[in-house]
């Protein structure tokens, strides 16, 4: 008992003594928690709660209609005949922006007489006998703050309306919802969509579990989908969960690399005391106890790290949910962040990482510390001897290592997480940590005389010292590492990807300008003008060209897609489209003015399994039609499928003449700027708005940045925590070398010549570690681009090096090492060399 | 309170729409009697199937089913399913589907006697893309799942099927006519006050209509027979000076006589000269009764709890001229038709049991009764909105 206390007094008091350093690891550990519960807290904030806000009116539905290019008005009719218990709830769904705000909120047509439900859902203060039916009616939820009374410019679709707000309806805290709702004949011809419903919500008894929806299918037509209500919730669920699974893995690089700085603590205190461990294992300390001891000394760094990581975690949400809710709006569908809610589960993760990196990672020090006999335990270097003697073991388990990575390359996603693209990169990553010593080593060597030249004979002497110190430099090499792969394959990734849709962008939006209905846009939001529109721009002089474009929201194998309908003879003379499977573009046009072929995107055909030549069995309009793949295309407008069709020919099953958006093709020899204002004048009048390419393209990158903002940030994270590791490893090689720099003092090294010895090596580490991290991270980045990015999203993105910003970030690396180094420097300068010796 | 609200909106709708007929007093907001062209004048050219669907130049028109039935066990119960329609003037700038040019309410209730239990539903649609209506074509009038179809064939007895349901209870029957659809009053015109000529509807009955089906309740089935009455009413909305509500009842009696009788009422209680009815012979054969000739005395009140409304649930009724004097005695007291939050003010509508003597003779039957403008929202216009007081206090 005697003996254990004095044991926990000895790693005690060092932890004390040390405080500066004790203080640097519970920081890494706490950095490294703290990532993964904001990413964890913002994840769930603005996810987790996830609710595609047009469900704010779902009420307490059982089932939803839906169809393609929206439901027949007379669908309601039969079904609210069927001799039924049923009850049900007719929906016009769009978006209506207020003018004076610019805000975009949803703006639902109910059936204000009719609609049993509604007096469940919300309460309208005051209203009156023919305010119901006027067109300009609106009820404004109480989350707006608009007063009753008040005047409201709104736009939906092509036209601005005053409407007239007649009372506001409560909503709870907890949702918040902000939208609009009218009488449904309103709001059909606010949003023009006069004759069609977007919804019919179905309520069954509770008591009764019967098949309804094997009664309603006879009087729906076939193209409409019977739904269990809250689908969308879960469609968005399973669409961001792949999302949420990336940015997962990435927070747990952040503690990954702050198991290293742990690492090096313990290694460090193993290293100062081996004699201290020497006397307590000769007065008779077992070498159980020394090992507890050190994993004891580690769980304390993990339990404090983990308590500072989830109250630093907590305020990192704050910001994160910011990133991670922009990346959701800009990437899928506009969401409202709920509340950040630190669960237990979120608790025990943090502490359960935290404590589990830290005796990870204090392993094999504390094994270290127990291994030797007490007089070997108080020789040093054992570890570095060790190191050298395995270093041909190491490579070959290494190299098993790295079939492995290979082989989980080609493992199927699982549930669409990427589980094999996961664990390739960690299992490169223990490759390079095996094949660090070796590599290190001869690295070092040639290092050591080619720096010679330039640096002096300390050069040589540094790159020999950290040649010796092999255990050491290897961990530090491999953490450094690690974190510059992670900045590596990202940079690779995301400059990769943004330089795909740059492109993209650029043969995709091929008309000079295009206009769509001025008020809402963005996803999902559906808004139409009037064919007249197109029809208007055609007479403009200068214009060669105008694209009429529709898109209609449907369902493929219970999968969200979208089908556009394009005029696909403009595509002969503007090619806006790129094949993947080098179809040939005329013939493609061609099969697509049939009207039973339709193009599909890469996602679509990845997520389906259907490729050129497949026929697909579509529900358009009331029916399900038959229809060929033409060609399977490239598309980078989001996480959702895509489907392309000639308009002219699908108009049959699609019967809405209305549009999207044109794109207006002008003359080559049209004056651009001048085209702007002749534009604007032609469609006046019409809620439209005219947008320069230019500006769509800048504003699509513009959004992409936004959504990869936090990728960056998780990114910077953990590279300060490899740079702070960095610091850690030079000044434990410093006080282990402690003697060799007291000698080379004794033999006349100035303190000048010290200092650069130590900023040598820790720019040789950092170029070690920048050079390995390369490899690393290009390796990486083909796995996140070829596997992981392919198996979560379906997108094939074209390998591009963002050389700039590689080259930037190593030298930053290297920088950082060297600037890391300065402090070790100094105190490696300061050493008074005869009490060290004295002391050794 | 919240839900109370909502509904009020809806509620004023209704209150414009069927106000002034219902309430033969209460004067709506902008629906008087220009909404709709139709005229009710003397001469009006009955014609069948036609006129037994809706008539949209009309302002209001109901069509109302009552009837008593049993079970095979004996149990009793009633049933009302009622579908009211009222004309809109709309502005058809751009034609939808969802324009409220035609209103259509219903009425649901069932009478379990024997439980003491009363069923009530509303259900309130504009026409819509088929959500309510009548139509010749299909000789159908609905409103959602609630229907009657009229079966093809014997056009001057013609099959009616009745359909309706709700969570708590189903009702399918098969009524068919005993007698010959009567008209009511003077030259197809049944006038409702002495003083005004004006204040008048188009009304047809089937009295005696033998019915058959099914009536469910909680699930639980019952094979039912029993006889039915229809009314069939349509005018253009006139208030009635000085009149609060009306009392009516339909008798069924044993010796296969028919009785359609009532009085528009003044704030009083009173009738004024304002009863009168008409009588039809077992034969089929209609006589009106002219104002004065039918006496209605009302006896015991029954306090509603829901609305607090008192209604004189039994009556005496006296015909001196044919020698006829009828105890009328509701099935249960509970038969107040209110819904929750519901549109129209709240009646009482119920079946009812009769005996009495006609020229000394006992004689007895069954029957329905209708009492209106006895709740307190319903006699001050002001239902359930302080708005709708103010709007419509000064018709008063």
């Amino acid at each position: 008992m005697a003996r254990a206390v004095l044991l926990f007094r000895l790693i005690v008091r060092s932890m004390v003594r040390d405080r500066a350093r004790a203080l640097l690891t519970v920081s890494a550990v706490a950095l490294g928690v703290a990532v993964i519960v904001a990413v964890d807290l913002a994840g769930e904030a603005s996810m987790g709660s996830f609710r595609s806000s047009l469900e704010a009116l779902q009420g307490t539905a059982s089932h939803e209609i839906t169809q393609a290019g929206g439901i027949p008005d007379a669908v309601h009719g039969d079904l609210v005949r069927l001799e039924e218990p049923l009850v049900f709830s007719p929906r016009v769904e769009g978006f209506a922006s207020l003018v004076e705000t610019g805000e975009r909120v949803p703006l639902f047509g109910v059936d204000l007489i009719g609609d049993p439900t509604l007096g469940e859902k919300g309460s309208m203060a005051r209203p009156g006998t023919s305010e119901l039916l006027d067109p300009d009616s609106v009820w404004a939820s109480d989350s707006l703050g608009i007063a009753p009374g008040a005047r409201l410019a709104v736009v939906g679709a092509d036209r601005r309306t005053e409407l007239e707000v007649r009372g506001v309806i409560e909503t709870s805290e907890a949702q918040a919802d902000r939208y609009l709702l009218m009488d449904i004949a309103a709001a059909q011809r606010l949003l023009g969509r006069t004759g069609r419903l977007d919804r019919i919500y179905v309520h069954a008894p509770l008591d009764e579990t019967r098949d309804w929806e094997e009664r309603l299918r006879p009087v729906v037509p076939p193209g409409a989908a019977i739904l269990p209500s809250g689908t969308r919730t879960e469609d968005n669920r399973r669409m961001l969960r792949a999302f949420r699974w990336n940015l997962r893995m990435m927070s747990y690089t952040t503690i990954l690399v702050g198991a290293f700085l742990i690492y090096n603590t313990i290694t460090a205190y193993v290293v100062r005391r081996r004699q201290q461990i020497g006397i307590v294992r000769a007065v008779g300390a077992s070498r159980t106890m020394i090992r507890s001891a050190f994993l004891f000394e580690g769980a304390v760094f993990g339990l404090l790290g983990a308590a500072a990581g989830l109250v630093v975690g907590r305020l990192l949400a704050i910001g994160a949910v910011e990133a991670v809710g922009g990346t959701v709006s800009s990437l899928y569908v506009t969401s409202t962040p709920g509340d950040l809610e630190l669960r237990p589960w979120t608790v025990a993760l943090a502490v359960l990482t935290g404590v589990g990196t830290s005796i990870a990672s204090a392993w094999w020090p504390a094994r270290e510390a127990a291994g030797g006999a007490p007089t070997e335990a108080m020789a040093r270097a054992r570890l570095d001897t060790q190191v050298r003697t395995a270093s041909g073991r190491f490579t070959i388990v290494a190299a098993v290592l790295t079939g492995l990575a290979i082989a989980c390359c080609f493992v199927p996603p699982v549930d669409r997480i990427p589980v094999g693209g996961y664990l390739a990169p960690i299992l490169l990553a223990g490759a390079v940590a095996l094949v660090a010593p070796r590599l290190s080593a001869v690295v070092l060597r040639i290092a050591g005389r080619a720096l010679a030249a330039p640096f002096g004979v300390i050069a040589n002497v540094a790159a020999r010292g950290l040649a010796a110190s092999l255990g050491r430099t290897s961990v530090i090499v491999t953490a450094m590492a690690v974190a510059t792969a992670l900045v590596v394959s990202m940079g690779v990734t995301v400059g990769s990807f943004r330089e795909t849709v740059v492109d993209w962008l650029e043969s995709r939006l091929q008309a000079d300008y295009y206009v769509s209905p001025a008020g809402p846009g963005g996803r999902g939001a559906g808004s139409t003008m009037d064919e007249e529109v197109a029809a208007r721009l055609e007479t403009v002089p200068g214009v060669m060209d105008v694209g009429r474009f529709r898109t209609h929201s449907l369902r493929y194998d219970s999968i969200p897609a979208t089908l556009g309908l394009a005029d696909v003879a403009l595509y002969e003379r503007h090619p806006g489209v790129e094949f993947l499977d080098g179809s040939v573009p005329e013939a493609v046009w061609a099969e697509l003015a049939r009207g039973d072929r339709v193009i599909v995107s890469e996602l679509f055909s990845y997520r389906h399994d259907v490729h050129r030549g497949d026929t697909i069995r579509l529900a358009l309009g009331s029916g399900l039609v038959e229809l060929g793949i033409a060609a399977v295309f490239y598309d980078y407008s989001g996480e959702r499928d895509l489907l392309l069709g000639d308009r002219e020919a699908l108009l049959e099953h699609l019967p809405d003449p209305r549009l999207s958006s044109a794109g207006v093709y002008l003359e080559p020899d049209a004056d651009f700027a001048a085209s702007h204002a002749t534009l604007l004048r032609a469609v006046s009048g019409r809620g439209v708005k005219v947008t320069p390419t230019r500006t769509i393209r800048e504003e699509a990158i513009r959004i992409f940045d936004r959504a990869f903002a936090i990728t960056w940030a998780l990114e910077a994270i953990a590279m300060f925590v490899a740079i702070l590791a960095m610091a850690e490893a030079l000044l434990n090689l410093v006080f282990d070398r402690r003697s060799e720099l007291a000698l080379l003092r004794m033999h006349g090294a100035s303190v000048a010549q010290v200092r650069r010895l130590v900023l040598v090596q820790a720019g040789l580490l950092g170029a070690l570690a920048s050079g390995v991290g390369l490899v690393l991270g290009a390796a990486t980045a083909q796995v996140l681009l070829r596997v992981i990015h392919k198996q979560s999203f379906g997108w094939s993105v074209q390998l591009h090096w963002p050389w700039e910003l590689l080259a930037g970030a190593l030298g930053v690396i290297v920088a950082a090492s060297v600037v890391a180094g300065l402090y070790p420097a100094r105190v490696g300068s300061r050493l008074a060399p005869v009490e060290v010796l004295r002391a050794d | 309170m919240a839900r109370r609200r909502w509904r009020a909106a809806r509620l004023l709708v209704l209150a414009a729409a069927l106000g002034g007929a219902l309430g033969a007093g209460v004067d709506a907001q902008g629906a008087g009697p220009e909404t709709g062209a139709g005229r009710v004048v003397p001469g009006y050219p009955f014609e069948f199937p036609r006129d037994h669907f809706s008539h949209p130049a009309f302002d209001t028109e109901w069509w109302y089913y009552t009837g008593n039935l049993e079970a095979a066990s004996g149990r009793h119960f009633g049933f009302e399913l009622t579908f009211f329609r009222k004309t809109r003037a709309v502005d058809r700038v751009e034609p939808s589907a969802w324009d409220l040019d035609q209103f259509w309410l219903a009425h649901f209730t069932i009478t379990d006697t024997r439980e003491e239990r009363f069923i009530v539903d509303e259900r309130a649609n504009r026409s819509g893309p088929g959500i309510a209506g009548s139509d010749v074509e299909k000789r159908r009038i609905w409103n959602g799942n609630w229907s009657v179809e009229w079966r093809p064939g014997d056009e001057a007895r013609p099959t009616q099927v009745l359909t309706a349901m709700n969570r708590t209870a189903s009702l399918r029957l098969t009524l068919s006519p005993r007698k010959p659809a009567v008209v009511h009053g003077h030259g197809g015109v049944s006038r409702k006050a002495a003083a005004d000529p004006r204040a008048a509807s188009h009304y047809l009955s089937f009295t005696r209509l033998a019915a058959t089906g099914t009536l469910t309740i909680e699930s639980e089935a019952f094979a039912v027979t029993g006889l039915a009455w229809m009314d069939h009413e349509f005018f253009a909305d006139y208030p009635i000076e000085g009149k609060v509500g009306w009392d009516w009842m339909s008798i069924q009696l044993d010796d296969g006589v028919d009785l359609m009788l009532f009085g528009i009422r003044d704030a009083n209680g009173g009738y004024g000269a304002d009863t009168t009815g008409t009588l039809v012979d077992a034969g089929g054969a209609a006589r009106h009764l002219e104002f004065g000739e039918v006496i209605l005395r009302p006896g015991r009140r029954w306090r509603s709890g829901s609305t607090e409304a008192e209604y004189p649930v039994e009556w005496e009724v006296e015909i001196p001229g044919i020698g006829l004097r009828l105890d009328v005695r509701p099935r249960i007291d509970a038969q107040e038709v209110f819904a929750e939050g519901g549109i129209l003010p709240a009646y009482w509508e119920g079946a009812v049991v009769v005996s009495g003597e006609r020229e000394g003779k006992p004689t007895g039957g069954i029957g329905y009764l209708e009492m209106t403008g006895y709740a307190e929202e319903f006699d001050t216009g002001g239902i359930g909105d302080e708005r709708t007081g103010a709007e419509s206090g000064s018709a008063r």
